[in-house]
């Protein structure tokens, strides 16, 4: 048995052998962290667990495999003649120590991913997120700890020590030098993990494909390294060009790496777009006008412009007027084979057609912002975000007193709406436009019950806290259209529910707002704080309480009625709380007397208040 | 073996010039100490390229068969060759059967035991037995006594005569040992191979 043979001789090496078991135990013991309020934070300990994990599993994997190389006397046998490619002896080894090392670390990943799967009382979609997310966090650096360690090992059996000295000086020096970057320079993030996580699309969430080759181009360029130093009779010229080799590697990957670090981008884009609102003219109401219509609709986030909208025009038409989310900024307007002039103040944009059957607006590229990123990576375009031309102006944003830009803040009605999930590149063309949503990142759908879910990926959760959910906005919904007639013949009230968002907000926003939902065609989606405590409360009973101040926020657009009517509802319905609904009645414009006084009511009476409420706001209305 | 006008340099060390001698089935090579008789060894084996001449082996030996079979070389750190392994290891990564040998049963070599654990002589003869069940007929030993101890070498002088009385082998050696003078002995001297004459 080969592989009896293997473990006899990894056994032998006692030291390093327990040096692993340790590691393991303390980086299992670390990942399991009870106190988390997020499945993926134990990424975060890369910053501890990688650098101490890579020096084990490299002392480990050079004394293994010289172990191995000087114990088998390949010249010897070739000498002799025994077998054609004695090599082959010393490969088939390696080989099996390796699937040996990578099972190792499979059933660390597995352990990890399945206890935090525990501990959130979450379930298998959970395990898929996280299981991968320790293969790139952790195996990876691990891997390079052990192709180096493997490499050393080689040089050092069958070329001199000296050499392998050399090598592994120059492997080491390159992992302290990467490693002092990614401690010093917050941008420099590939190996370890010291901000927030989970925060998309600011961080690691969103580029871990690309991450992934980045590190694989490490691993190979190590190879390539030891290549060199083998190929070179002179160690110190083995020594230049190795050195040479990662200088260049490091160059050319941290350039490469710096375009999926969009940090700084976007945050300078959410600063840009503060000013721009703060500073926007206050004069509301342009009217909007002229005839058009949305033809075709392109969006490709890595093209050099990202969005694509050709629209049609009335051939008299001189002059026509629309409205854009102010974030999106246009690069250019073609039309009847020349640029249209145009003008973009805040969010509206005048264009002289000048005659033109048609129109293309190419917007530019900026990769969006916190808000509403626009990447490779990671597209948030939900309809309500105004992202392509709307004949209707409405408020997006908005600074309140305190200085904190909220977004959301006045939705457009639809009753026909389209969310597009996952595709990087999306093409529509067509003469009737749905309400449009492109959604693309860290999400992943779930069909429930006739009910699409979209979840952020942290925050995935059981099938049966779904439909609990689910069940609840039905819920919210019989009473609310139950409680106020009007709403009865609604499309909030006729539709069933179809698909439900779950989407981190901003981080450049408050975590909680009444503007954090929306409500069209069956389409629920709800913007929820990232840093929202899965541990324990899965998201979805967040949502619960949440939905019951949301929904009738979107409904009434009124800040009393929907702190009324989310009071009621959890009473009516008996949602459990968490406590949002003082948290929202704290930064309302409510008075406590007033929200104590209706908190002491009995249900008939807040049923009652409620209805007395909004048939004054119809009669305001009128 | 019969060498003919060999010609053997290394590294610029002229080790044999022009050379042509019969060595005996069972002989041994001294050499001096600054003669890498490794090399000696692998070029009468012809693992190393010798300069000039050719090298004969005896047919009746061969029986047949191509030179580069019949020699089995045992070198002088051969008490380092699959360090860590088990006998029984070493058949399956040479996927060769695993077969005791009467030599295994008379020197005790347990098919379990480490090569680490063995002595010294135990080892050459596993090496020896490892050569016998490859068909080969022919021993080069470089410096097989290096390593040994008083009891190793009386016991390696009784393998030589009784349990390798038949082989056809050849030890290359810095010093002449009193288990050796029933072999024939030459020397390398003046870069010729000599009979060994006894001051």
């Amino acid at each position: 048995m080969k592989w009896v043979f293997i473990s006899r001789m990894a056994s032998r090496l006692k030291a390093e052998a327990s040096f692993i078991f340790v590691f393991s135990g303390v980086l299992i013991f670390v990942c399991l962290n009870p106190h988390t309020i997020n499945p993926a934070e134990w990424i975060l300990y890369t910053k501890y667990l990688v650098p101490i994990g890579m020096a084990v599993w490299l002392f480990f994997s050079f004394r293994l495999h010289v172990s191995l190389f000087t114990s088998t006397p390949i010249h010897w046998i070739a000498m002799n003649d025994i077998m054609p490619n004695p090599q082959t002896i010393v490969f088939c080894q390696a080989l099996i120590v390796f699937v040996c090392f990578f099972a190792w670390q499979l059933a660390l990943a597995g352990i990890i991913a399945g206890a935090v799967v525990i501990n959130y009382s979450a379930g298998w979609d959970l395990f898929t997120f996280l299981f991968p997310l320790y293969l790139i966090h952790f195996l990876l650096p691990f891997l390079w700890a052990w192709m180096i360690g493997l490499s050393a090992g080689a040089v050092y059996a069958y070329h001199s020590s000296k050499k392998a000295m050399l090598l592994v000086g120059v492997f080491v020096l390159w992992i302290i030098v990467l490693f002092s970057l990614e401690y010093c320079n917050p941008s420099f993030s590939l190996w370890i993990n010291h901000r927030w996580p989970y925060i998309d699309p600011l961080f690691t969430l969103t580029f871990q494909k690309e991450r992934v080759l980045i590190k694989l181009a490490y691993i190979l360029s190590s190879i390539a390294v030891y290549g060199v130093f083998r190929s070179m009779r002179r160690s110190f010229a083995g020594l230049a060009a190795g050195v040479t080799l990662v200088i260049f590697v490091t160059f050319f990957l941290q350039h490469a790496q710096s375009k999926f670090q969009l940090d700084d981008i976007l945050l300078a884009n959410d600063a840009k777009l503060y000013q721009q609102l703060k500073h926007r003219d206050q004069t509301k109401n342009i009217p909007l006008y002229g005839y058009w219509k949305i033809k075709e609709i392109e969006v490709n986030p890595k093209s050099t412009y990202p969005i694509k909208i050709t629209l049609s025009l009335h051939p008299n038409e001189r002059t026509v007027r629309f409205s854009i989310n102010e974030q999106f900024q246009i690069d250019h307007i073609q039309g009847g084979g020349k640029r249209l002039p145009f003008q973009q103040q805040g969010n509206v944009v005048q264009v002289q057609t000048n005659g033109a059957p048609s129109m293309t607006i190419y917007y530019r590229h900026t990769f969006g912002s916190t808000f509403y990123p626009l990447t490779s990576g990671v597209t948030l375009l939900p309809f309500e975000a105004n992202w392509y031309p709307q004949s209707m102006d409405s408020t997006l944003y908005d600074i309140d007193s305190s200085g904190t830009l909220h977004s959301n803040v006045e939705t457009k009605t639809c009753t026909r709406v389209n969310v597009i999930v996952g595709k990087e590149k999306y093409r529509w063309h067509g003469d009737h436009l749905p309400c449009l949503s492109v959604i693309n990142g860290p999400y992943k759908q779930i069909q429930v019950q006739h009910t699409r879910f979209l979840v952020y990926k942290p925050f995935l959760t059981t099938t049966r806290n779904y439909m609990e959910l689910k069940h609840q906005l039905v819920s919210i919904r019989n009473e609310l259209c139950h409680v106020f007639p009007n709403l009865a013949n609604t499309d909030y009230c006729t539709k069933e529910v179809k698909s439900i968002s779950i989407i981190p907000k901003s981080i450049n926003t408050t975590n909680l707002s009444l503007y954090d939902s929306t409500v069209a065609d069956g389409t629920y989606t709800f913007y929820v704080d990232p840093f929202l405590d899965v541990n324990g409360i899965p998201a979805t009973k967040h949502i619960q309480e949440l939905a019951a101040f949301f929904i009738p926020y979107r409904l009434f657009e009124n800040e009393q009625i929907s702190l009324f009517a989310g009071l009621y509802l959890m009473e009516k319905l008996h949602i459990p709380s968490i406590g949002y609904g003082n948290r929202i009645a704290e930064k309302s414009s409510i008075d406590s007397t007033t929200w104590e006084h209706y908190m002491a009511l009995s249900i008939k009476e807040k049923e009652n208040i409620l209805i007395q409420l909004a048939q004054e706001r119809g009669k305001g209305d009128k | 073996m019969e060498l003919k006008n060999v010609t053997l340099k290394h590294r610029r060390q002229l080790i044999l010039h022009h050379c042509s001698v019969n060595l005996p089935s069972q002989s041994i090579i001294l050499a001096k100490n600054h003669i890498r008789t490794d090399i000696v060894a692998k070029a009468l084996a012809g693992f190393h390229p010798i300069d000039e001449g050719e090298i004969h082996f005896d047919e009746q030996a061969a029986k047949g068969k191509r030179n580069k079979t019949v020699f089995f070389v045992i070198p002088e750190n051969y008490h380092q060759l699959w360090r860590n392994y088990r006998l029984q290891d070493i058949s399956i990564w040479l996927n060769r059967p695993f077969q005791q040998s009467a030599l295994w049963k008379k020197y005790r070599l347990p098919s379990h035991a480490s090569i680490d654990s063995l002595t010294m002589l135990q080892r050459l003869i596993y090496l020896v037995s490892l050569g016998q069940s490859l068909n080969r007929t022919v021993f080069i030993f470089d410096q097989p006594t290096k390593h040994f101890d008083f009891e190793n070498l009386e016991h390696f002088y009784h393998f030589l005569r009784h349990d390798f009385v038949d082989a056809n082998y050849m030890i290359l050696s810095n010093r002449i040992e009193n288990g050796f003078t029933d072999l024939s002995i030459y020397q390398i001297h003046n870069a010729k191979l000599v009979a060994f004459e006894r001051r």
